[in-house]
C-alpha cells in the first residue's frame, strides 16, 4: 500500500520537524511495516501556475515558441521550445529569481529575444512520468482546468511530499486505507486523528428500490449490498486535488466517477462499483455464476465462469463479477448520465478462490481476500455522497437500498489485566494499559472493552496483549529466559547415527550436496529403467511448478547424476559427492488417505580415472564397519549399473547397500565419463542392524603362524566364497584370510586365474604345532581341490 | 705416575684432534680404554703397587679414565650430529609439491549452519524434533490456526498431492505433532525441508529449509521469548549483536513478532548486506496461539509458549554472503569445497 505522507498529514498533525527516517522507523517498530519510501519532488521557490494566452512561432527557429503567459494580470514572455504547448494551457511557471533545484532562475536571452521566465518540465520539479502520468510526451505539466491560475506550484502538488510503501498483514485489512493508517500514525505518535468530513452514515434512508432498481441477494457469499444512483452526471476529468492523490497512491485517473470510487476505496478501504444505470435492466441480482456463464470484463476479456463464482447480474446477465471486476457493458463511459453505486461486503473466501481461479487479482478483491468490516459499506455510500455533492458532480440522495444478511453488533472483551502482563512479560498497572487502549480507539469501561468495527482482528486476550505490548514497545519488554522445568535436550541416537554417517562420508573424501527431492518423470527415465517399477511408484504433485517438479523422488539416483554431470561438463577433476536424503516410497498410500513412507538414503557418486568399484566398495565397507555391520556380497541386479562390477551388500538377505559401476547404457544419457561409481546406503536399514551393545574380547596370547598359498582356478570363482570356505574350515584357528595377489594371461590357461592368499593361523588356548598346522593346510588343499577344483601351485 | 698420566691425556687429544669419522674414535676408545687399552693396562699395575701409594694412583687413573670418556664422548657426539646434519641437508625436498587431492570432504553450508544453530539450542536443554515432508494439510494449516480460506495460507503457495495431503509449507507440523504427543515441559527445535510453489530465481527456490522452535510450559512469557533470541543471535552472530522484535501477524502466533539482528557485517551502520538497513531480517516468531495450544489438547489457562522458525538459506546467504540462491542447490564442488 503506497501512501502520501502529506495525505496522512491532513488527518495527524505530525511534526514538520520530524525525520522521514524517524517517521517510518517509528511506525515499523508499532507495526506498520514500511518497504521503503521515496521522495516525491523536490521543493521549488517561486514556481506558480500560469495560463499560457498566446504562441508565436520564433521567426529564425521555428522550433522555439514565444510564448505569452497569464499569471495573475501580470503577462509573461517564455522562449521556449516545447513542441506541445497549446493556448490554454496552465503550466508551471518559474518567475525571476525562482529557486529550482539549487538554482536560481534568471532572466534569459533565447534566440535574441527576453525570456522573462522559464516554463518547467516535470523534471525541474524532481518529478518522473511515473509519479505524474498526466504529463504531455514532451514533459510539459499541463494542470486541469479547475487548477487555478497563480498558484504556488510547490504547494498545489505537495512537492517534497513522501511516498510511503507499507506491507500491511494479513490481519490488519483496515490498514489498507488512509483513515486506518492516519490512525496508526495518530497512536504511534500520541497525536489525536482529525475527522476530515462528517460521516453521516447514520442518516442513510433505507429504501426498498431506488431509481427503480431494487436488489436481491441470493447468496449466503454476500453479506451486505448497498446501491445508491447518482443522476445529471457530466462524465469529465475529476478535480485536480483528486487526481493528484490518485497519482500519489500509484493509481491510474480516468474521469470523475470512477476516480471517486478509487478515491473513496482508498481513503477509506472499501472497495466501490459504479454502473452505467441506463445499461441496467430491472432489478440488481447478487447470485452464484451459472454453470459456464460468460461475461467481458472491464479488461475486455471473456471471463467464463461456474456456480463457485459470485456475480452481480442485472434481470439478464451478469454485469460484474463480484468484488473482483465489473462487466464491460455496464462500465462508465463519456455518455454516461446516471450512475448506480455499489458498496458491498462479500465473504473473503468466496472472492480469494474466484480471484484465483481466474487468475483476475485486483485492488477491490485484494481487499476483499483480507476480509472487511461489513459497516465499512455504509460508511463508504456516505462519503460518495458526500463527494459527488460538494464536488458538484451530480445530485445523490441519502436513500439507498440497503440489503443486509449480516449482524452488525459492538464486540466486547474483558480486559484480564494480569493475563496480559503475563503473556507479555510485562509489570504494567491498569492505568498503563487502559490508555494504551484508549488511545487505540478500545474504550473501556470497567474492565470490559468495546472493540472498533474496523478491528475485526481483535477477539481474544491475546489479541489485546499484542496490542498493548507493541504500543508499548517491543522494543522495551525486558528480555529473560525461560523459567522451564528442567529438560532433557540433545539429539536422539537416531539423530547421533545420522550425524555419524554424514561425518564418515566427509571424512572418507565426499563432499556433502544438497539436491531437491522432487523430479520430472524424464529424468528419471534417464536413470533408471522402467522395469523397476517400485521406482515408478510415484507421489504425485496437483499444482507441480513444472513437468521438472511433478514427482516426489523414489531414488536419489538421477539427482547424483546430475550433480556429477554438471561437475564434469564444468571441468572439475576427480568429484566424490554424498547426498543424505530423503525418498519417497509407497505411493499408493496416498489413496488411502495416508502418508508415502519417506526413507532415508545416503547416496555416494564419485568419477575420476584412478577409481576403481574396490575404491567405493571400501569406503561402503569403512561406514558399515563403524557400525560392526557384517555383510554378505552378491552380484547386484540393478539395471543401473554394470552387471559385472556392481554388488549388493546383504545383511539377513536384506539388501542394506548397492555399490557398483554406472551401466554404459545409462553413461550414454549423460555427460560424464565410462569411470562414473554409484552407491546407495539405505540408511534406515543400517539404523536397524548396527550393533549397539559391545563386548571386550581378549587380546590374543599365543603366536600367530602365516602360511602363502597359490593356485589356479577358473576365473568365475569369487575370491569373497573362496575365503568363506576357508574360514568354514576351521573357524577356531583361521584368523585371517587376506587376497595377495591375482594373475590372469600368460602362462596361465585361458578361463581361469591365478590367486595367492596369506592365511593367518592363531589358536586361542595355545601355541599351534607343526602337526596341527600341515594337518590344516592339507584339508585346505582338499577343499580347493573339491570345492573349487583349484590347481595348487607348490 | 702423574706425567705419564698427563702424556696419556695429550696423546688422546691430539689423536682425537686429527680424527675425522666415527670409526677413528672408535679406534682410540679401543687403544686407551678397550681390555688390552693403555690406560686399562697401566690400571692393572695397580696391584703392584706399595699400598700406601695404591690409593692415590688408583684415583690419579680411575680420573684420567673418566676424563678421556668424556672427551671421546663427546667428540663422537659432535661427529654423529655432523654427519646427521650432512645426511639432513642432503635430504631436502621441494615441500611446495601436493602429491595427492584433499581426503577429507566438506560439508554443505546449510548443514554448517544448522549445525551450529543445533549446537546452540541443544546448549540451552532443547532436543530436535523431525517428522515428514509430505503431511497432512490440517497438520500443516487447520492446526496451525490457518483454517481454509484464510488469507494466510495465500502467503504460502503450497503444492497439494489431493485436497488433504500436501508437501509441507513450513516445518510448524512437527511442532503440532510434537504437542500431541509430548506434555509440557516442551523445548524443541525442529530443523528441514519445506515447500512453497516459488518459482527459482535468486532469492527463491520450491524447496527450501527451516529450523522452528517451540517451548511450552507454565509462565512462558514474551519477555522469554526475546531473551532466548537474543542469547541465540549473540552466540551465533557474535558478542555484540542486537535484536529487534518488529509487531508483524502469523495465524499460529499471537501476539507476533519479526526479528532482526543488527547486521552483523557493518555491526548496525548501514553496508551492502543489510541493505544500508543496519538491520538483517532472520526470525519470525510469537506466542503460540491458544487456538494452536488448544488444537493439540494442551490448556491454553494453564501453558503458555513461544515460538520461532528461521530459514537456513537466508541465513547461510547472508553469513557467506551467497548472493544466489540456485548455488546452494547446483553442487559445483569449487563452491561447496568453500565451506
Amino acid at each position: 500500500m503506497n501512501v502520501s505522507l502529506n495525505w496522512i498529514k491532513e488527518y495527524v498533525k505530525l511534526d514538520d520537524n520530524l525525520e522521514i527516517k524517524e517517521i517510518t522507523e517509528r511506525l515499523t517498530m508499532s507495526g506498520s511495516k514500511v518497504e521503503k519510501f521515496e521522495k516525491y519532488g523536490t521543493l521549488v521557490e517561486g514556481v506558480y501556475t500560469g495560463l499560457v494566452e498566446n504562441i508565436v512561432k520564433h521567426s529564425e527557429d521555428d522550433s522555439f515558441s514565444i510564448v505569452t503567459l497569464n499569471l495573475c494580470d501580470n503577462n509573461y514572455i517564455a522562449v521556449a521550445k516545447i513542441p506541445d504547448i497549446a493556448i490554454g494551457d496552465i503550466v508551471p511557471v518559474a518567475l525571476p529569481n525562482a529557486k529550482i533545484l539549487g538554482k536560481s532562475v534568471k532572466e534569459d536571452l533565447v534566440k535574441g529575444i527576453t525570456s522573462q521566465c522559464m516554463i518547467c518540465h516535470i523534471a525541474d520539479l524532481g518529478l518522473t512520468k511515473e509519479q505524474f502520468p498526466i504529463v504531455k510526451s514532451s514533459g510539459l505539466i499541463s494542470f486541469p482546468k479547475d487548477v487555478k491560475i497563480g498558484v504556488d506550484v510547490s504547494k498545489l502538488l505537495g512537492l517534497g511530499d513522501y511516498i510511503i510503501e507499507f506491507e500491511i498483514t494479513p490481519n490488519r485489512s483496515d490498514c489498507l486505507s488512509i483513515e486506518g493508517l492516519a490512525r496508526e500514525f495518530a497512536v504511534t505518535f500520541d497525536l489525536e486523528c482529525t475527522e476530515l468530513w462528517q460521516d453521516k452514515s447514520a442518516n442513510l434512508n433505507y429504501v426498498n428500490s431506488i431509481d427503480n432498481i431494487s436488489v436481491k441477494v441470493e447468496t449466503e457469499n454476500c453479506e451486505k449490498y448497498i446501491l445508491n444512483v447518482a443522476k445529471n452526471i457530466k462524465i469529465k476529468p475529476s478535480p485536480f486535488e483528486i487526481q493528484l492523490k490518485l497519482m500519489k497512491s500509484g493509481y491510474s485517473v480516468i474521469n470523475n466517477i470512477v476516480d471517486i470510487t478509487n478515491f473513496v476505496m482508498l481513503e477509506i478501504g472499501q472497495p466501490l462499483h459504479a454502473f452505467d444505470r441506463d445499461i441496467l435492466n430491472g432489478e440488481i441480482k447478487v447470485r452464484q455464476a451459472y454453470e459456464n456463464e460468460k461475461i467481458v470484463t472491464l479488461d475486455k476479456e471473456e471471463r467464463i465462469l461456474n456456480n463457485n463464482n459470485m456475480v452481480i447480474a442485472d434481470s439478464e446477465k451478469a454485469v460484474a463479477i463480484a468484488g473482483v471486476m465489473g462487466g464491460l457493458d455496464s462500465a462508465i463511459s463519456n455518455q454516461t448520465t446516471s450512475v448506480a453505486i455499489e458498496s458491498a461486503n462479500f465473504i473473503r473466501g468466496s472472492i480469494r478462490n474466484t480471484s484465483k481461479k481466474l487468475l483476475l487479482r485486483t485492488d477491490a478483491s485484494a481487499k476483499y481476500e483480507k476480509g472487511l468490516a461489513p459497516e465499512l459499506t455504509e460508511h463508504a455510500m456516505n462519503r460518495v455522497c458526500n463527494l459527488i455533492n460538494t464536488l458538484g458532480i451530480g445530485t445523490i440522495s441519502l436513500d439507498v437500498v440497503n440489503v443486509s444478511n449480516c449482524k452488525q453488533i459492538d464486540f466486547k472483551l474483558n480486559v484480564d489485566y494480569n493475563k496480559i502482563n503475563s503473556i507479555v512479560g510485562t509489570d504494567l498497572s491498569i492505568s498503563e494499559i487502559d490508555n494504551i487502549l484508549n488511545k487505540l480507539n478500545l474504550k473501556v469501561e470497567g474492565s470490559v472493552v468495546t472493540v472498533p468495527y474496523y478491528r475485526e482482528d481483535i477477539r481474544i486476550i491475546e489479541d489485546l496483549s499484542e496490542e498493548i505490548a507493541r504500543i508499548y514497545g517491543y522494543d522495551k519488554l525486558p528480555s529473560t529466559m525461560p523459567n522451564t522445568a528442567a529438560t532433557f535436550g540433545g539429539r536422539t541416537d537416531k539423530q547421533l547415527f545420522e550425524d555419524k554417517i554424514k561425518s564418515l562420508s566427509l571424512s572418507l573424501g565426499f563432499n556433502e550436496i544438497y539436491t531437491y527431492t522432487f523430479f520430472s518423470i524424464d529424468t528419471l527415465k534417464k536413470a533408471i529403467s522402467e522395469n523397476d517399477k517400485k521406482l515408478y511408484n510415484l507421489v504425485k504433485l496437483e499444482n507441480p511448478l513444472s513437468k521438472d517438479f511433478e514427482f516426489m523422488r523414489t531414488t536419489t539416483i538421477p539427482h547424483m547424476l546430475e550433480a556429477l554431470e554438471r561437475n564434469y561438463s564444468r571441468k572439475n577433476d576427480d568429484v566424490k559427492l554424498f547426498d543424505l536424503g530423503k525418498v519417497f516410497l509407497n505411493a499408493e498410500n496416498i489413496i488411502k488417505n495416508e502418508l508415502c513412507d519417506e526413507k532415508l538414503h545416503l547416496t555416494l557418486g564419485m568419477y575420476g580415472d584412478n577409481l576403481d568399484f574396490y575404491e567405493l566398495k571400501d569406503v561402503v565397507s569403512n561406514i558399515l564397519n563403524s557400525f560392526k555391520i557384517e555383510t554378505e556380497i552378491v552380484r547386484s541386479g540393478e539395471t543401473y549399473l554394470h552387471p559385472g562390477m556392481s554388488a549388493d551388500l546383504l545383511v539377513n538377505n536384506e539388501t542394506i547397500a548397492t555399490i557398483g559401476k554406472l551401466n554404459p547404457k545409462i553413461i550414454q544419457n549423460y555427460t560424464l565419463p565410462e569411470n562414473t561409481y554409484i552407491a546407495i546406503i539405505y540408511v534406515d536399514k543400517v539404523y536397524e542392524n548396527k550393533v549397539n551393545k559391545i563386548k571386550y574380547k581378549e587380546l590374543p596370547k599365543y603366536p600367530t603362524v602365516e602360511r602363502d598359498i597359490a593356485f589356479v582356478i577358473n576365473e568365475d570363482v569369487l575370491s569373497g566364497d573362496i575365503v568363506k570356505e576357508i574360514k568354514n574350515l576351521n573357524i577356531n584357528i583361521v584368523e585371517n584370510v587376506t587376497l595377495f595377489d591375482v594373475y590372469q594371461g600368460n602362462q596361465i590357461e585361458m578361463g581361469k586365474k591365478s590367486m595367492a592368499y596369506r592365511i593367518k593361523l592363531r589358536s586361542n588356548d595355545k601355541t599351534l604345532e607343526d602337526t596341527e598346522i600341515s594337518a590344516f593346510m592339507d584339508s585346505l588343499f582338499d577343499m580347493l581341490n573339491s570345492k573349487f577344483k583349484a590347481q595348487i601351485r607348490k | 705416575m702423574n706425567d705419564k698420566l698427563k702424556q696419556i691425556k695429550e696423546l688422546v687429544e691430539l689423536e682425537l684432534n686429527a680424527s675425522v669419522k666415527v670409526e677413528d674414535i672408535e679406534n682410540i676408545k679401543v687403544k686407551y680404554l678397550g681390555k688390552k687399552g693403555e690406560i686399562t693396562t697401566i690400571l692393572k699395575t695397580l696391584g703392584q703397587m706399595a699400598p700406601e701409594d695404591r690409593k692415590e694412583a688408583g684415583s690419579l687413573i680411575n680420573n684420567l679414565r673418566q676424563e678421556v670418556e668424556s672427551i671421546i664422548e663427546y667428540k663422537l657426539k659432535i661427529l654423529k650430529d655432523s654427519e646427521i646434519d650432512k645426511k639432513i641437508t642432503s635430504e631436502k625436498i621441494d615441500i611446495s609439491i601436493d602429491k595427492s587431492n584433499e581426503k577429507i570432504g566438506n560439508k554443505h553450508p546449510l548443514t554448517v549452519v544448522l549445525d551450529d544453530i543445533k549446537e546452540i539450542f541443544i546448549g540451552m536443554g532443547y532436543s530436535i524434533a523431525e517428522g515428514p515432508e509430505v503431511e497432512y494439510s490440517k497438520l500443516n494449516f487447520d492446526a496451525l490456526n490457518t483454517p481454509k480460506d484464510h488469507p494466510a495460507r495465500d502467503l504460502q503457495d503450497t503444492f497439494y498431492i489431493t485436497e488433504d495431503i500436501i508437501l509441507r509449507t513450513q516445518t510448524s507440523p512437527v511442532q503440532a505433532r510434537t504437542m500431541l504427543i509430548q506434555e509440557p515441559p516442551i523445548k524443541i527445535i525442529v530443523p528441514g525441508r519445506v515447500y512453497r510453489s516459488d518459482n527459482v530465481d535468486a532469492t527463491h527456490s520450491p524447496m527450501f529449509h527451516q529450523v522452528e522452535g517451540l517451548v511450552v510450559d507454565k509462565n512462558i512469557t514474551m519477555s522469554d521469548l526475546k531473551g532466548t533470541l537474543e542469547t541465540f543471535a549473540k552466540t551465533y552472530f557474535g558478542e555484540n549483536t542486537k535484536i529487534r522484535l518488529r509487531p508483524h501477524h502469523f495465524p499460529f502466533t499471537e501476539p507476533s513478532a519479526e526479528v532482526d539482528v543488527s547486521c552483523f557485517v557493518c555491526a548496525g551502520i548501514g553496508c551492502k548486506v543489510c541493505k544500508g538497513e543496519g538491520w538483517i531480517e532472520i526470525l519470525g516468531a510469537g506466542m503460540v496461539h491458544p487456538n494452536v495450544l488448544a488444537a493439540a489438547g494442551i490448556d491454553s489457562k494453564i501453558y503458555s509458549g513461544f515460538a520461532f522458525g528461521m530459514g537456513l538459506e537466508r541465513i547461510a546467504m547472508t553469513k557467506f554472503d551467497i548472493n544466489d540462491m540456485r548455488y546452494l542447490y547446483e553442487n559445483d564442488v569449487r563452491f561447496l569445497k568453500q565451506f
